[in-house]
């Protein structure tokens, strides 16, 4: 899911230094997972500047919220009264959190609270990876389900660079390289074939966001 | 300034603090007036936020007293902990308050003369500080 | 002024369990099939699973006891045929764990048979008695170089004078002891043994040893007896040299007990035979156990007691026993002590048929929950998993249009929780509390 890290105080001290009355609004779903914008880190945050506000003498009052998700319409619209009483907002959510909330609340400045960081994968407690940048033309039948423009550094398409070495990349040696997992998996699972074909250039032009904000319509949903 | 008594928080782990305290009060040893003590079935129960918030609410220093690393009934509660406090005392150096005011201590039960120790002490380092910067 | 480390509601979830009298015993050694005897006695009902076809395991090597007469042989057989023909106890064999699903109270096993037949069983507690595989010690390859299992067995079928092996007659005995590991009991409680019986059967018996420990029950006598009857002891630093000799092996060592370096003597025995012991090792198999009943594994492949001092015999998981050999190089003896201990543990838990949480527990709140899995994964005792049993679950739409669903979340088993509280500190959407 959807992997953020929370901006340093310092950021965020600056960002508010404007207001008395704000709201920090978590979201309980992907940074609740990765502990950036959860209820517990919602309430952590808030202690910590308020106590930095007490210090320079200009308290701040903060009106802690967590919905269960803010990029659902219902979610944010639940927080239409609270909004109502707070000079700004800020969000802890992801990046469609924090838009959500700016378009149903256009006369409220709503403030991202963390650095939404990447799609990724749990690979122990505390350690996160990403695993996808959501290309939008999904190609991981042909790599045995490892992704090379996720997870190489120069996304290359056709197999490894002049710099692999011991199954690791140049660009950063404690990276797996890509092509070395997708060789291995490929091989183990008889699979190997398939990266004789060639695999053409991603069109980002089309596949991607290069037109802008990608959308996807289901009419047989809509009615 | 000099009439200043540190009000101190001290998170006790039930396996190692409680009993040190125990100690130290059955002895009747010397330890600050001022202190809170709370205590937890493991340090690793303790929260970043519970932390936070006991500094917020006033206390002038907060301590946590858990099991030696390597002793945790519960296989790594204080290891946890000891993560969380680091966490916490960059989240208090990035507003400006003290480091000095969260601490960390690792004892064992029958540490009843370290535990008055220490916390003297802390009182002793929170003392030229003054009261905390959100009273 | 903080905020309380217990929440404020007391839990729904405090309720006694009932608890069937059924247990699984994984293991046919003498650990296994005394926890089973013991607890089939009180009303258990028991299933032995043992991976061979043999009952027994590691005591089948061993003749003489080293503080009372018997024969080891007969007394196994006696309670081999106490175990199989107990009415509550079933015996499986060439059977092993499959698959363990649950927590305590609601365990279930699938035990693999070798025919390819499965065996479901709902047990409430489990006993891991496993014990350990014996290794020949990596001394040079002279067939006058044995084992202690070999030994056994060659005082066992000479009971008098002479003592004869493969046609030779043999007088001189050494025995070399180099471990001061674990294993050091072991072997210095049998060396010892043997050499007494040695030396009643007329020949001369030598003990070398790096270390030489008395400590278990009985062991002061029986090297007392040992030395009466003229063993000789010898200690040593420098590893003994071992050669060849006409009709011999000469072992050659610098006896360490001379306090001085000038008073070291260095002696060469002509010996007929030198018994080095095996050593013990952890059953490579443990670690696939441990994995299959969610048990922590500890050091050099055994499993970690829930606390070495004061619960040796007790898993990080409730209802779940480790006892013997597979959890701690030990004697016989002392293994028979720790399945008796085990018994008196799963008795007590097993009650009268409830088990009612007594400290505090923790308690998720479903609708909260994101099933991140972070507290499944930290829980010290694997008290947790996820069930569906949630209402509301924070990847659905506004509860409205749930429409009854049922949600995965995180649930604590109530019974299997010890109170902790790290899952309620680590939960990151604050969805568990620790309630009285």
């Amino acid at each position: 899911m959807i992997k953020a890290e929370q901006k340093s105080i310092e950021k965020l001290l600056e960002y508010l230094a404007p207001y008395g009355k704000i709201m920090l609004a978590g979201c309980g779903a992907c940074v609740t997972v990765c502990q950036a914008g959860g209820e517990k880190d919602v309430a952590l945050l808030a202690s910590a500047l308020r106590m930095a506000r007490q210090k320079t003498g200009q308290p701040l009052e903060i009106l802690e919220v967590t919905p269960a998700r803010q990029c659902e319409p219902e979610f944010a619209l639940e927080l239409a009264d609270p909004i109502g009483k707070v000079e700004a907002v800020l969000s802890v959510s992801c990046g469609v959190g924090v838009q959500t909330l700016a378009r149903h609340f256009p006369a409220t400045m709503i403030f991202p609270g963390v650095n939404t960081k990447f799609l990724g994968e749990t690979v122990a407690h505390g350690v996160w990876e990403e695993r996808c940048q959501a290309c939008g033309d999904c190609l991981l039948e042909k790599t045995a389900g490892i992704c090379p423009i996720a997870r190489c550094a120069k996304q290359l398409l056709n197999g490894p660079c002049g710099g692999s070495s011991q199954g690791k990349c140049e660009i950063k040696q404690e990276t797996d390289c890509a092509w070395q997992l997708i060789y291995d998996r490929s091989k183990s699972l008889g699979r190997l074939h398939r990266l004789t074909e060639m695999i053409p250039a991603k069109r980002w032009g089309v596949q991607s966001r290069d037109s802008g904000p990608r959308r996807i319509v289901r009419e047989d949903l809509k009615v | 300034m000099s009439n200043f008594e540190p009000r101190i928080v001290a998170f006790c782990c039930e396996q190692s603090g409680v009993p040190a305290a125990e100690m130290a009060k059955s002895l009747k040893l010397e330890m600050p007036s001022d202190l809170e003590f709370v205590p937890v079935p493991c340090s690793g129960r303790i929260e970043t936020l519970q932390l936070m918030k006991a500094l917020e609410s006033g206390a002038d220093g907060v301590v946590v007293f858990a099991c030696h690393e390597e002793n945790c009934r519960y296989l790594q509660g204080n290891r946890r902990l000891k993560g969380r406090v680091g966490y916490a005392k960059r989240l208090i150096a990035g507003i400006g308050w003290e480091k000095e005011r969260l601490d960390v201590f690792n004892l064992a039960t029958n540490d009843g003369v370290k535990f008055a120790e220490l916390l003297r002490e802390k009182a002793e380092q929170l003392r030229p500080l003054g009261p905390s910067p959100g009273k | 002024m903080y905020q309380s480390v217990y929440g404020d509601k007391p839990s729904s979830s405090l309720q006694p369990i009932a608890l069937e009298p059924e247990a699984l015993v994984i293991g046919g050694g003498v650990v296994g099939l005394t926890a089973a005897r013991e607890l089939a006695r009180e009303g258990v009902r028991t299933v032995i699973v043992e991976r061979t076809q043999e009952l027994g395991g590691g005591i089948r090597e061993l003749r003489f006891f080293y503080d009372r007469n018997g024969d080891v042989r007969e007394w196994l057989a006696e309670l081999v045929s106490a175990v199989v023909g107990d009415g509550n106890i079933t015996v499986l064999k060439g059977a092993r764990l499959k698959r363990f699903e649950g927590r305590f109270g609601h365990f279930r096993a699938v035990i693999g048979m070798d025919g390819g037949e499965e065996r479901l069983l709902s047990p409430s507690v489990v006993v891991l008695a496993t014990g350990r595989l014996s290794r020949p010690s990596p001394a040079p390859d002279d067939d006058r170089v044995i084992g202690l299992a070999e030994m056994e067995r060659l005082l066992e079928e000479s009971p008098a004078l002479p003592l004869d092996r493969q046609g030779r007659q043999v007088e001189t005995i050494a025995f070399l002891l180099d471990r001061t590991d674990e294993d050091i009991k072991i072997h210095s409680v049998n060396a010892i043994k043997q050499a007494a019986l040695l030396q009643e059967r007329g020949c001369r018996a030598v003990v070398a040893a790096r270390d030489l420990k008395v400590s278990a029950a009985g062991m002061e006598i029986l090297y007392r007896r040992a030395r009466e009857k003229g063993v000789l002891f010898f200690k040593y630093d420098a590893p003994p040299v071992l050669s060849p000799a006409e009709n011999a092996i000469n072992v050659s060592l610098e006896d360490a007990t001379a306090l001085r370096q000038e008073d070291r003597e260095t002696f060469n025995l002509a010996c007929d035979l030198v018994v080095a012991p095996e050593s013990f090792a952890a059953d490579p198999a443990m670690e696939e156990l441990c994995r299959l009943l969610g048990i922590r594994p500890g050091v050099d492949g055994r499993p970690a007691e829930d606390n070495p001092q004061l619960q040796r015999i007790a898993s990080n998981r409730r209802g779940i026993f480790l006892a013997g050999a597979c959890r701690f190089p030990q004697l016989v003896s002392e293994s028979l002590t720790e399945a008796r201990a085990v018994v008196q543990e799963a008795l007590a838990l097993l009650g009268n048929g409830t088990y009612a949480p007594a400290n505090p527990v923790a308690e998720v709140d479903p609708g909260k929950c994101a099933v991140c899995y972070t507290c499944a994964r930290l829980c010290p005792h694997g008290a947790i998993g996820i069930e569906k049993y949630g209402e509301r679950n924070v990847y659905a739409g506004p509860a409205a249009e749930n429409g009854g669903a049922v949600w995965g979340a995180a649930r604590v088993e109530p019974a299997a929780c010890f109170g902790c509280g790290v899952c309620v500190a680590e939960c990151p959407a604050r969805a568990i509390t620790l309630c009285r």
